[in-house]
């Protein structure tokens, strides 16, 4: 189950847009070791989370 | 599940940062360029599907367009193989999150940058832990449930010299324990423990170029 909560986690305002900039920032949100596989590979881990004792979900 | 709920707040703030740095991006770039705005913005160097396909909003792909793929995504079954990539990808993450903050002057920018690397740094800090607990638990080598005697343990813990000179035989770690606890051996020349590979030729209906014609 998620919920989600309007607000950032951490506040995100540049002082000035940049578009040139915002196509470098993509890396890290859809690159290869951007933000959105890091959710995708843990969910996918959290099956077989249960069958370790001392490990932690994470 | 923090740290999957957590990034998903990442993706939405850099996602929201995206965007404002995308406002009135092609408004901006106008008097540049063109008298269309958006092919001003383009011309200026912004990407194109920024411009044309997202409205000015983040899209899912790299700094060069590379569409996002389910192909990143690492989830096999074998708790430390995972764990082992989910330290990778948070290195690599962090180190591309280091490289932006050195391109950018702006401080909104950096301050949000700044949290990602801390958090980044945590990350890494609890996959290691975590896989020296795996460690402890079931030793370094993944699998740790396939049976020895069905691996060819000569080549075990051998390192080949296949490279010019003598430095490899040199190296510190060789003269160590590996990891698993056995001994590190060496061996000087490389064997071909194989024969000479001859292939029959395929069936005439494949048409490949006939044996004695390449």
């Amino acid at each position: 189950m998620f919920t989600h909560t309007k607000k950032l986690q951490h506040p995100a305002k540049p002082d000035r847009p940049d578009p040139l900039f915002a196509k470098k920032m993509q890396e890290i949100l859809g690159g290869q070791y951007g933000e959105i596989p890091s959710p995708c590979n843990i969910c996918s881990k959290d099956g077989i989370h249960g069958a370790m004792k001392n490990i932690r979900i994470f | 599940m923090d740290t999957a709920t957590e990034e998903i707040g990442h993706v939405e703030m850099i996602a929201t940062m995206i965007a404002r740095l995308l406002e009135d991006a092609p408004l901006a770039e106008q008097e540049k360029a063109a008298d269309d705005p958006v092919i001003g913005s383009i011309l200026g160097g912004m990407n194109p599907h920024h411009a044309i396909v997202s409205g000015l909003g983040a899209m899912p792909e790299s700094s060069t367009g590379v569409p996002w793929s389910a192909g990143y995504i690492v989830a096999s079954g074998n708790l430390l193989a995972d764990f082992r990539a989910n330290l990778n990808a948070e290195s690599q993450g962090r180190l591309q999150v280091a490289r932006l903050y050195e391109m950018t002057d702006d401080k909104g920018v950096k301050d949000m940058l700044s949290f990602l690397l801390a958090r980044d740094t945590m990350h890494q800090n609890q996959w290691l832990a975590a896989i020296k607990e795996l460690e402890a638990q079931e030793g370094p080598i993944v699998p740790s449930t396939f049976p020895k005697a069905l691996e060819k343990q000569s080549f075990s813990h051998k390192l080949i010299h296949f490279s010019d000179g003598g430095e490899s035989a040199e190296q510190n770690w060789l003269k160590e324990t590996a990891p698993d606890g056995e001994p590190f051996e060496y061996e000087k020349e490389p064997k071909a423990h194989g024969e000479i590979a001859k292939l029959d030729p395929v069936p005439p209906y494949v048409h490949n170029t006939l044996p004695g014609r390449e």
